[in-house]
């Protein structure tokens, strides 16, 4: 998407910045970050609830996205990928408050978790039968180090390529490749693992 | 364009991915709640609603630039005038072949009460000393009479015992 480039937000001269902000020029800031929220908005939401698991806290990551990008509003213009700039802000935001909540005890919600994924067209004993298995692996990713979760969870997303998960979490796309693969590996041998164990 | 996960025939060999990712990307697929957006919007409406904060630097020196180079100003002032002001003082040490003047120590029992140097005096290399003159000695005059001194009492006289 290209965001709607007004007067104000192309790249001004040197002569220019030194003048306040004006009125019109925050209109126009304004009017490109709503067409942002419309078109980026559910995506950044579904990157915060991957990793936040709280409907809550996901929309109030995606808001503090955007404050983020009104108080950038006038250097909108020199971005080139909005999508790709959104999700790695959102993705910081999202990381800083699992951080932050590293000191609460984490709530068990895994199972409710499972239990919300769709499962259409199944029978009643195949949809407690695909929460269960949901669970199993949501588990296993837990345990992944951090490093190899975060490219499986930014991996799920299909509009996201390789090259861009790699500019989120700023390193090279051949990392990425190795972190996916380890954890691919590793997820297997946990839930190989677990089901020894059942 | 680049190419996607799900496209590449590198990921398609790796393992566990059928199953246990199919998870995640059911998670990564979940819907937004419908009225995301609109709270958004009107987030955003209420922020930019906001009178714009200006400080005090930003009544007569609107760019941050500006502050930033005013500040860097009063920064190199005030290192400038720290610099002038320690070298513009002579220094307290002696300078090789000046004519200084060396207090003694004085010992530290003797009259500061174990207190070290509390009793000593500086006295200032440019501070010339003042050089009293002697007291002339006066000679014991014939006519003053007085008292014989002790010794000459004690030491009789060669008359005496002869």
């Amino acid at each position: 998407m290209e965001i709607p480039t007004t007067a104000a937000m192309k790249p001004t001269d040197s002569k220019a910045q030194f003048d306040p902000i004006s009125d019109s020029r925050v209109e126009d800031a304004g009017v490109a970050i709503a067409a942002l929220v419309d078109e980026y908005a559910g995506t950044l939401y579904r990157v915060a609830y991957s990793v936040l698991r709280n409907a809550a806290d996901a929309e109030d990551a995606v808001q503090e996205t955007y404050l983020r990008v009104l108080r950038h509003r006038n250097s909108l213009g020199e971005i080139r990928d909005p999508r790709v700039w959104m999700v790695r802000i959102v993705w910081n935001v999202v990381l800083d408050r699992k951080r932050r909540a590293k000191t609460r005890p984490e709530t068990d919600d895994v199972a409710d978790l499972a239990r919300m994924l769709p499962a259409s067209g199944l029978t009643a004993e195949e949809r407690v039968a695909s929460a269960q298995h949901h669970e199993h692996v949501l588990r296993a990713v837990a345990q992944l180090p951090e490093k190899e979760q975060r490219v499986l969870i930014l991996s799920a997303f299909e509009e996201l390529s390789s090259v861009e998960i790699a500019q989120i979490l700023g390193t090279t796309e051949s990392t990425i490749r190795s972190r996916l693969f380890r954890a691919r590996n590793l997820l297997s041998n946990l839930l190989s693992h677990s089901r020894s164990v059942r | 364009m680049t190419q996607n996960f799900q496209n590449s025939d590198y990921e398609s060999k790796s393992p566990g991915k059928s199953s246990a990712e199919e998870t995640l990307r059911l998670l990564a697929e979940l819907p937004p709640p419908a009225d995301l957006t609109d709270r958004v919007h009107h987030r955003l409406a209420r922020e930019q609603a906001k009178p714009i904060r200006r400080g005090f630097w930003a009544l007569w020196l609107p760019s941050q630039r500006l502050q930033f180079a005013a500040a860097a100003v009063l920064v190199v002032a005030v290192a400038g005038s720290t610099w002038t002001v320690y070298h513009s003082h002579p220094q307290a040490g002696p300078k090789a072949g000046a004519n200084t003047q060396v207090t003694p120590a004085l010992h530290p029992d003797a009259s500061s009460g174990g207190f070290g140097t509390a009793g000593a005096e500086r006295v200032p290399p440019t501070l010339n000393p003042i050089k009293v003159p002697p007291a002339p000695k006066k000679k014991p005059s014939a006519s003053k009479t007085g008292k014989p001194s002790p010794k000459k009492l004690a030491t009789p006289t060669a008359a005496a015992t002869q």
